[in-house]
């Protein structure tokens, strides 16, 4: 057991080290693209199943040191009112973040590969993103906070507007844009109410002040939470705050919108999930009916919407919408249980949902559409890619031996044991509603009959830079995890359990001087 | 310094900055829901990022320095966010050669 004090910077540095690393690499990224001969820049598009470009090994070698240094960090400690959190919940959280990222990163090269997109300055701002991503799950400052969330939110909106070429993807950029920043200038009001009221913006002493009751000014209060819960709200859309998210992701580029929707909405629920139910518990009067209802709508409402989408990608926009509906079962729970079954959740989700939107893509283009009748007859021609489709798509319904169900069922339970009964029947009845819209893709692929010269009509594609390899490895590794969670399970659980009450002293149980690693 | 006060620890000099605040959210707010002008959208949201530092300045009467800080690093912030966002524009109005938020409609179910 390491513990930092923060006495010295370097204290600072060791504790931000993975952060440190993506945004080192970006910058190196960004240069080698800079003096990148001209001849040399589509390598990458050039040659499907050539060789990688550098941009693409630097970015996954940064993402890979930066999970080992997240990894080693994960015996340290700091003090509660420290402004970096060391403890398990950020560690799981950056296992989930940076494992998306790498996941998102190795499936772009197929699509890069297929469609010419040029792959520096997308690593670049996918690595920045990254980085505010962890700068969040680290944050326990709401400087830092807005900070991180804008650093991540600002690289993501020209990512969704990469393919520029494209008016679609020009549209979901204005159209994300436009939200986020709506939400962001709500964020920022609702930390300047609660700075108002708490006097602080350590989000620790915050949280002592709002349990003390000194936290003045009980409109200030609710103000400030409110504001708060709207500007993540509109982050993790869910559902009145969710209209940008099915334009946004269906104008971006593949890689872009498997990237919105498993990291980015990852790392506002983190922040979510250590802010209001750690840091914000004091007033759970001013917060749980409004989560309530945002929970009780974001199951509903997605799913219904999405019974009636034709086009697949569009579908699993309104899919991962709903997801987000479950999680805030997970968030209303405001329980250990609900904490570590959301993060084990989010993990889930995020495998699920990356190599599901990869797969569509890439099945698609053999197809010359992404329409639900494009699909039709696919189970017969491709058999392995289908088969893949088919665990994740009934991972994403929440079938049984998947990580999806037992995601859910971990949710489920949190939100029982926290005696949300109303919540728990809404995410049974919803998740039967999806099952639906999900099963109607495999129908389609394996009991209806394929279009005439369907498979003649585009090129024989081979996924490009290990593709099916991956997603194949990825809806094992689902399955895999809906067959053994039991030790996922408790390594969730352990990390989370030690995480992140403030009012609890550190442990100072063998003390080792903190360095950098 | 962080002994929390509510509105009434602000004085009355204080307390007319957080309305003024709360006045300019509200005024960009709305702006930002009744424009369709993407330009004037996006004043509208500066208005309101502006009326969050003002609360942040006003609220450092009585708290310290924090909120003082957190200014700098919002117009950091908004300074990157207004040039990707007008780049973003530009990008669009390449496409569409207006930058009318209701002509965008590619995208609708």
């Amino acid at each position: 057991m390491r513990v930092m004090d923060f006495g010295s910077r370097a204290d600072y540095w060791a504790a931000m080290m993975p952060a440190v690393v993506l945004a080192l690499s970006a910058v190196v990224v960004l240069m080698i693209e800079a003096f990148a001969r001209p001849g040399a820049e589509t390598a990458e598009g050039a040659e499907p199943g050539g060789r990688a470009s550098v941009a693409f090994l630097v970015t996954m070698y940064a993402m890979a040191t930066a999970l080992v240094a997240s990894v080693s960090l994960g015996d340290a400690t700091g003090p509660p009112d420290a402004l970096i959190a060391l403890d398990g919940f950020r560690g799981v959280a950056e296992l989930v973040l940076l494992g998306a990222g790498l996941l998102v990163v190795a499936l772009s090269r197929d699509y890069a590969a297929r469609t010419g997109m040029r792959g520096g300055e997308f690593h670049a701002l996918l690595l920045l993103a990254l980085t505010g991503m962890l700068v969040v799950a680290a944050a326990r400052d709401l400087i830092l906070l807005f900070v991180g969330i804008e650093l991540m939110s600002i690289s993501v909106y020209v990512l969704a507007g990469y393919a520029r070429r494209n008016p679609r993807s020009s549209e979901a950029s204005v159209k994300y844009f436009i939200m986020g920043a709506f939400a962001s200038a709500f964020l920022l009001y609702g930390i300047a109410l609660l700075y108002g009221a708490t006097g602080t913006t350590r989000l620790s002493e915050a949280a002592l002040a709002i349990s003390s009751g000194a936290a003045a000014g009980d409109l200030l209060l609710a103000g400030g939470v409110g504001m708060l819960l709207i500007g993540l709200g509109f982050k993790v859309a869910a559902v009145p705050f969710h209209m940008w998210t099915p334009d946004a992701y269906e104008g971006a580029p593949f890689p872009v919108t498997a990237f919105m929707a498993t990291g980015v909405k990852a790392a506002a629920f983190v922040a979510v999930l250590r802010i209001f139910t750690v840091d914000l518990a004091g007033a759970h009067a001013q917060w749980a009916g409004a989560v309530w209802w945002l929970a009780a709508l974001t199951m509903i409402v997605p799913n219904l919407v999405a019974l009636q989408q034709q086009d697949l990608k569009r579908m699993l926009a309104y899919s991962s919408v709903a997801h987000a509906g479950y999680l805030l079962v997970g968030v209303a729970a405001m329980s250990d249980a609900g904490r570590s079954g959301a993060l084990f959740y989010l993990g889930a989700y995020a495998v699920t949902t990356a190599a599901a939107l990869a797969l569509v893509s890439h099945l698609a283009a053999g197809r010359g559409g992404r329409s639900l009748r494009d699909f039709r007859g696919l189970g017969w021609e491709k058999p392995w890619l289908s088969a893949a489709l088919v665990v994740l798509l009934l991972s994403l319904a929440g079938f049984p031996p998947t990580a999806g169900f037992v995601g859910k069922l971990f949710l489920l339970r949190a939100g029982l044991a926290a005696g949300e009964f109303g919540l728990a029947v809404i995410l049974v009845l919803s998740s039967l509603v999806s099952y639906y819209y999900y099963l109607r893709v495999v129908w389609k692929m394996y009991f209806e009959e394929s279009p005439e010269g369907a498979s003649g009509s585009a090129p024989a594609l081979r996924g490009a830079g290990g593709f099916r390899w991956i997603v194949v490895g990825c809806a094992l590794a689902v399955l895999a995890a809906g067959l053994f969670p039991g030790r996922l399970i408790e390594g969730v659980e352990a990390a989370t359990a030690r995480a992140p009450v403030a009012a609890d002293g550190p442990e100072v149980a063998g003390v080792e001087v903190g360095e950098a690693p | 310094m962080n002994e929390a006060g509510g509105l009434a620890a602000l004085g009355l000099h204080g307390q007319i900055a957080v309305f003024t605040s709360a006045v300019l959210f509200v005024i960009g707010a709305i702006g930002v829901l009744m424009r369709r002008n993407v330009i004037m959208v996006f004043m509208c949201i500066e208005l309101m990022l502006t009326a969050g530092n003002v609360a942040l300045v006003a609220f450092s009467r009585a708290h310290g320095i924090e909120g003082h800080i957190m200014v700098f690093f919002v117009m950091a912030v908004a300074a990157a966010e207004a040039a990707v966002g007008l780049a973003i524009i530009v990008a669009i109005f390449r496409h569409y050669g207006v930058v009318d938020l209701d002509r965008f409609r590619l995208l609708r179910w």
